[in-house]
């Protein structure tokens, strides 16, 4: 990095926290604290809500998935519009008439203090897992690309985070997540445009986008109603809005963000807002990737994209074997580089068949190359068998590393730095309030003076960031972090997810039999985590189904009693 | 947990929130269907 990047960069973190911090000295109630003042505007709580869910790993692994695999994933974010609505109409004036501040404070009322406890402190378990990876993912990345000490990216994410969360509260977090995402966004977009600027002259954008499409990478919508297929429309209108209700509907991450809305007009139209911009900005981000993987047709990409672990494995005692793979790679880049020359001939000259033809060697070519970086990852694989053998979260930050221009590295990095902060503030926010309001307040101290619950918010907020540091330096003994993290979360969020719906839609069920229900549905899911191979996406629609039928059946068994969750 | 008993306001543009909703999902649908043409197009 040369000095204009680390002045970017250190330039943007400092302006934002100092921002941040700058807010955050106006004295606060602790309502004003955990609820942001419930006077945010609707573009706020919008930007807010688009921030928490865009984490370091969005800008990181989102280019690299399109890259390798095309811009299918978009198909994912298809359910989110529709869980938008879905919220903003039926659950969202809910949480408004009540005036709660947190979504399992709704559960007391609707059901039982039990209830409440049980769906807070499984928030509290897989949220505070997920914070400290928010922290750990992107700082392994930037200390293995750019030789960062890891502890010491850990610590700055951790530690800046802190200082303004713990500062100013809800209303903070939401205020400097709006220009964190105008950076993350601005970053974006100029990265876009650079690297169509780094393509060679005579190809146009056109001409990129066929290149992609004959490599099948613009698959973006896939109607087949296929089960094997992981990203389809069907699987994103259904898997996809089934986890953006839970996410949104019950997270308390998100909760807090649309809460702190001025009115219920306010918190609908940031959630509208997050329904109308996140498809196209997830679509631009996926583009990116694409145009990455054009660039890489015409300047050879690495083997592979960790270059200190080829560097390493080619020292080692399979380096003959590696430096044999990398030269056929190379030879199958030239071979490649002739197909793309003649497909885009024949595409000026208006010749189908021609076009046909090139694409088809283009494709031979490229499965070949696949095949290739297959092989080297084994062989690096059985140079160091600790090595890490999915490069993709490496490809954008390494594109952006070795051919970014000065200053747009560091403009990069902080779009990294501002995702992993809005990601673990709003996490934190949300630890800290939860913690407080739903255990602090019910079970330990019931009645104390407000400036008392404000100091034990606050020192909760420091406590989770602390364990999430915590969790970040020691994240790397844990072999396949992320997966580990994803599955502990969809093991939780289904049976959550159940209790909410049977509250808001099943009036005759009550806190017991719901209560049993959630046992009964965890502990089904967690079997069918030990026992069973099915794809841990489906333990969310199973412990969520669980629940529901199990309270279903029990209400019809049960003697009723209707209860009006909004009174 | 007290009870707001505020009025329901009106969106600020297209007069009613299921104007609003539908324009959402109006959106998505669009969205949708021009990612779909891009598929054929450049497939």
């Amino acid at each position: 990095m040369t000095r204009l990047d680390w002045l970017v960069l250190f330039g943007t973190l400092l302006a934002i926290v100092g921002y941040g911090l700058w807010k955050g000295r106006v004295q606060q109630t602790a309502d004003q604290y955990l609820r942001g003042g419930r006077d945010l505007k609707w573009y706020t709580i919008g930007l807010s809500i688009m921030a928490t869910q865009a984490s370091a790993i969005t800008f990181l692994s989102m280019p690299g998935q399109a890259y390798e695999d095309g811009m299918g994933f978009v198909q994912f974010y298809f359910g989110l519009p529709v869980a938008m609505v879905i919220l903003s109409a039926t659950i969202l004036p809910i949480y408004t008439k009540l005036r709660v501040t947190t979504a399992y404070e709704y559960l007391e009322g609707r059901f039982d203090r039990k209830t409440r406890l049980l769906t807070a402190f499984l928030f509290l378990l897989q949220r505070g897992l997920g914070t400290g990876l928010s922290i750990y993912a992107p700082a392994i990345v930037l200390s293995s690309v750019m030789g960062w000490p890891l502890h010491l990216t850990n610590l700055l994410i951790g530690v800046l985070v802190i200082l303004y969360t713990v500062s100013g509260g809800t209303r903070v977090v939401s205020q400097t997540q709006t220009y964190q995402m105008v950076v993350m966004l601005g970053g974006m977009a100029l990265g876009f445009y650079f690297v169509l600027h780094a393509l060679p002259k005579e190809v146009s954008f056109g001409d990129a986008l066929h290149i992609a499409g004959s490599l099948d990478k613009l698959k973006l919508v896939d109607f087949s109603p296929r089960f094997d297929t992981r990203y389809t429309f069907w699987s994103g209108m259904t898997g996809g809005l089934f986890v953006a209700l839970a996410y949104f509907g019950t997270d308390q991450t998100q909760v807090q963000r649309y809460l702190a809305g001025g009115s219920l007009a306010e918190s609908r139209l940031g959630l509208l807002m997050n329904g109308l911009v996140k498809v196209p900005m997830q679509l631009g981000i996926l583009l990116v990737g694409v145009m990455v993987l054009t660039f890489y047709q015409f300047h050879k990409p690495p083997l592979f994209f960790q270059r200190a672990e080829l560097s390493r494995a080619l020292a080692s005692s399979q380096g003959p074997a590696l430096a044999q793979v990398d030269a056929e790679f190379s030879q199958s880049f030239a071979r490649k580089q002739q197909h793309i020359a003649e497909l885009l001939t024949s595409r000026q000259h208006g010749d189908a068949a021609q076009v046909a033809t090139a694409q088809a060697a283009l494709r031979d070519e490229n499965a070949r190359g696949q095949a290739l970086r297959t092989q080297a990852k084994q062989i690096l694989k059985q140079a160091h068998p600790q090595t890490e053998s999915k490069d993709a979260d490496y490809i954008f930050i390494t594109f952006v590393k070795e051919h970014f221009p000065s200053g747009l590295v560091g403009l990069f990095i902080a779009v990294i730095f501002c995702a992993a902060m809005s990601a673990t503030a709003s996490a934190l926010n949300a630890l800290g309030a939860t913690t407080v309001i739903d255990f602090y307040k019910t079970t330990i101290k019931p009645s104390a003076s407000d400036r008392h619950y404000l100091i034990a918010a606050k020192l909760c907020t420091v406590l989770w960031g602390v364990l999430a540091m915590l969790f970040a330096t020691f994240a790397q003994l844990v072999d396949n972090l992320i997966q580990a993290v994803n599955i502990l979360g969809s093991i939780f969020y289904g049976p959550t997810l159940g209790v909410f719906l049977v509250g808001f839609f099943l009036p005759k069920v009550r806190g017991t039999v719901v209560f049993v229900a959630l046992c009964v549905a965890q502990v089904a899911v967690i079997l069918t985590f030990a026992l069973s191979s099915i794809g841990f996406l489906w333990y969310n629609v199973i412990g969520c189904g669980a629940v529901v039928v199990l309270a279903l059946l029990a209400s019809a068994v049960l003697p009723s009693r209707t209860i009006h969750p909004a009174t | 947990m007290a009870a707001d008993s505020s009025q329901e306001e009106a969106p600020p543009i297209l007069g009613s929130w299921n104007n609003l909703y539908a324009l959402v999902l109006g959106s998505l649908a669009v969205t949708v269907a021009l990612l779909y043409a891009l598929s054929k197009v450049y497939s």
